[in-house]
């Protein structure tokens, strides 16, 4: 291997000990040798300290972050001695971004669900028979759909409010179901007490209850069948107790059924039984009726910055310029509603560097938007409707504010069009200065309503 | 099988606070292909590796200002989009010097040869040059003057410091052949500069 050799790989750091020993050996004697390893030196050395090459740009890495929805290294928001609430606001959704999603989504799955589940809907919360055995003369459960239910207890209070209400609709039918055939009272008297009259009202139905697990079977069927076709028309004419109250078991022969709601299951004068069939609501009980007064709306955008801009997205984002929005009507006039967007904003801004430098920074980043919208119809009761809407929002680097004033066209009952002229803004912080970018967009997009 | 390197991702994360400045590479990766918080930590963490060797590269490679930093941006946000969707092992170093040589080759490719003289813009500056900034620039002008695959032995070899294995991994060419051409680089550098370092020196 030549010398020259030698010192390449010796600068390299590519010669083991004894070729380094023969080189230190001809590098002694040959000025040559030793001015080629000056220069190969003092290349390496100029190599390793060509700062120049080795600092990108501070925009770069502005626009390699911005373009990847990050921020920067360097954070643009760590300093926040004398910064607004608003940056706070920023702040703390950027650090708990995952948190706020998970609770806004809880939020409303829960919503959803209590809004469905919990109506106070005896169609929902379903009856369908209840009763007690009296022929052998104790309480027995017929229906034992559900034998570990808990027997809930109601307060008195609040039983004999609903007890009266339930004796009126009992009146009512009975009243009716009197005219036409016979009474009643008398017919629940007759079949479980004979010949003693008895008012009918729901203690007496009651009191009656009572005896009945008291009275022998033997001697009433004939009455039963009576009573049987009264209460059946009673029942058709009495929409609302019908409705609570499944009777379809009563004048089955030997018993007889309670004709209490199943959520009146007990107190000091009445015995429910405790498997009465109270079904809570399913995901079958789903009607999209129940979603009377909510929207679902889509929307699409094309959008001009207020500001030339000088750099465009590195890559647009899935769905970018698409916006999907849930509305609740509130009134005729008003909607409130979620808006979730897609979009870009140019951001043109300036700062000082890691040098104190002071630059402008041009980035065009995806974001996703996240806002709360209000929206009024000016003719509530046209087919084209005029309408304003202010947005107030955030995402991950500042804070979204919105107007658009447009038209709703409603051809159909179920699908209605929007188009609209919107301005947005977004509000940024960069080194405890805030700057705004701003855009128009022209929205078009379908509503589908319930 | 991502959806069990995610959670193994997320259990170390939940287990350990993470530090991702000691992180090694393969974790770095991980963490990319994670949560988008964690992905943002990752690439932050690499990017203050590796951008200067990044920009280095592409600086040395391509004479364009301009183009460096639209090349250096490029490679970035390639090399974390391949990466999210890409469940391989990686080698984060040559995977970037990888995507960088292959744009910078792109570039070379597709660029004017001619540029309309309206295009042209003078630059006239005024400095009292050093020895050293002296060094650098004349050592430029003599990259420039080398052959591509041996400007880039030279770059990868003395200015991101890159093994010869490495280098050989990426230019896709043997270890010898990769001692070769930087050898060969550097005596022509040395060659070019000699009138500058005998000026020096004498």
């Amino acid at each position: 291997m030549d010398q020259v050799r030698l010192i390449h790989d010796f600068v390299d750091g590519m010669l083991d000990s004894g070729q380094e020993e023969s080189l230190f050996l001809a590098l002694s004697s040959s000025d040559e040798l030793r001015g080629e390893m000056k220069d190969l030196l003092a290349m390496k050395q100029a190599a390793r300290t060509y700062t120049e090459v080795y600092t990108p740009s501070a925009s770069s890495t502005m626009a390699v972050f911005g373009s990847l929805g990050f921020d920067r290294p360097k954070l643009a928001y760590s300093s926040s001695g004398n910064i607004g609430w608003a940056a706070r606001t920023t702040n703390f959704y950027r650090r708990n971004s995952n948190s706020v999603k998970t609770g806004i989504a809880s939020s409303v799955i829960t919503a959803i669900l209590a809004f469905f589940l919990l109506q106070p809907d005896d169609a929902i919360f379903n009856i369908s028979s209840a009763g007690i055995n009296g022929k052998s003369g104790q309480a027995q459960l017929l229906n034992n759909s559900a034998k570990n239910e808990i027997p809930v207890v109601a307060s008195s209070a609040d039983m004999t409010e609903k007890v009266s209400s339930l004796s009126m609709l009992n009146s009512t039918g009975i009243d009716a179901a009197a005219n036409t055939s016979s009474d009643f009272a008398s017919a629940m008297h007759k079949r479980n007490s004979g010949p003693n009259s008895a008012p009918a009202d729901v203690t007496n139905i009651g009191a009656v209850n009572t005896n009945a697990a008291d009275t022998a079977a033997g001697n009433i069927n004939e009455d039963i069948e009576t009573a049987n076709s009264s209460i059946n028309s009673a029942i058709n004419q009495a929409d609302n107790f019908a409705a609570a109250v499944n009777m379809s078991e009563i004048g089955k022969s030997g018993q007889f059924t309670s004709p209490l709601p199943g959520h009146l299951e007990f107190n000091s004068f009445y015995y429910i039984p405790r498997t009465a069939n109270v079904r809570v609501a399913g995901i079958s009980d789903f009607r999209l009726q129940d979603l009377d007064g909510f929207t679902v709306e889509l929307r699409g955008s094309q959008n001009w910055n207020s500001e030339k801009a000088t750099i465009n997205p590195a890559d647009n984002a899935l769905f970018n310029n698409y916006s999907l929005a849930v509305f609740y009507d509130l009134s005729e006039v008003f909607s409130i509603g979620y808006d979730l967007r897609q979009e870009t904003f140019f951001n043109q801004f300036y700062g000082a560097d890691n040098d104190g430098v002071m630059k402008t920074y041009e980035t065009q980043p995806n974001y996703t938007s996240h806002g709360l919208a209000l929206r009024y119809y000016i003719l509530p009761s046209e087919s084209f409707k005029p309408l304003a809407q202010l947005t107030f929002g955030g995402n991950s680097v500042g804070l979204t504010s919105r107007f658009m004033a447009g038209l709703k066209y409603e051809p159909y009952r179920d699908i209605a069009f929007i188009i609209g002229l919107e301005y947005s803004n977004l509000t940024y912080w960069f080194d405890n200065n805030s700057f705004n970018s701003s855009k128009l967009g022209l929205n078009y997009g379908v509503q589908f309503l319930w | 099988m991502r959806f069990w390197q995610a959670w193994i991702v997320n259990a170390k994360r939940s287990i350990m606070n993470v530090n991702f400045p000691t992180l090694n590479e393969d974790d770095l990766i991980e963490f990319i292909r994670g949560s988008r918080d964690d992905s943002e930590k990752a690439f932050t963490e690499i990017y203050k590796r590796y951008a200067a060797m990044i920009h280095a590269y592409c600086a040395c490679m391509i004479n364009n200002r301009q183009q460096v930093e639209d090349i250096f941006q490029d490679t970035l946000i390639k090399f974390y989009q391949n990466v999210r969707n890409d469940s391989r092992k990686i080698n984060i170093r040559g995977y970037l010097i990888t995507i960088a040589r292959n744009l910078c080759l792109n570039y070379r490719r597709d660029r004017k040869l001619t540029v309309p003289i309206e295009n042209m813009e003078f630059l006239i500056e005024t400095y009292q040059p050093n020895e050293r900034t002296e060094l650098l620039e004349l050592m430029t002008m003599a990259m420039n003057l080398l052959d591509f695959d041996y400007r880039e032995a030279f770059v990868l070899r003395e200015i991101d410091g890159m093994s010869y294995e490495q280098i050989a991994e990426v230019c896709g060419i043997s270890v010898a052949n990769a001692r070769k051409r930087a050898f060969r680089a550097r005596k022509k550098m040395k060659d070019i500069l000699n009138p500058y370092f005998s000026d020096v020196y004498s």
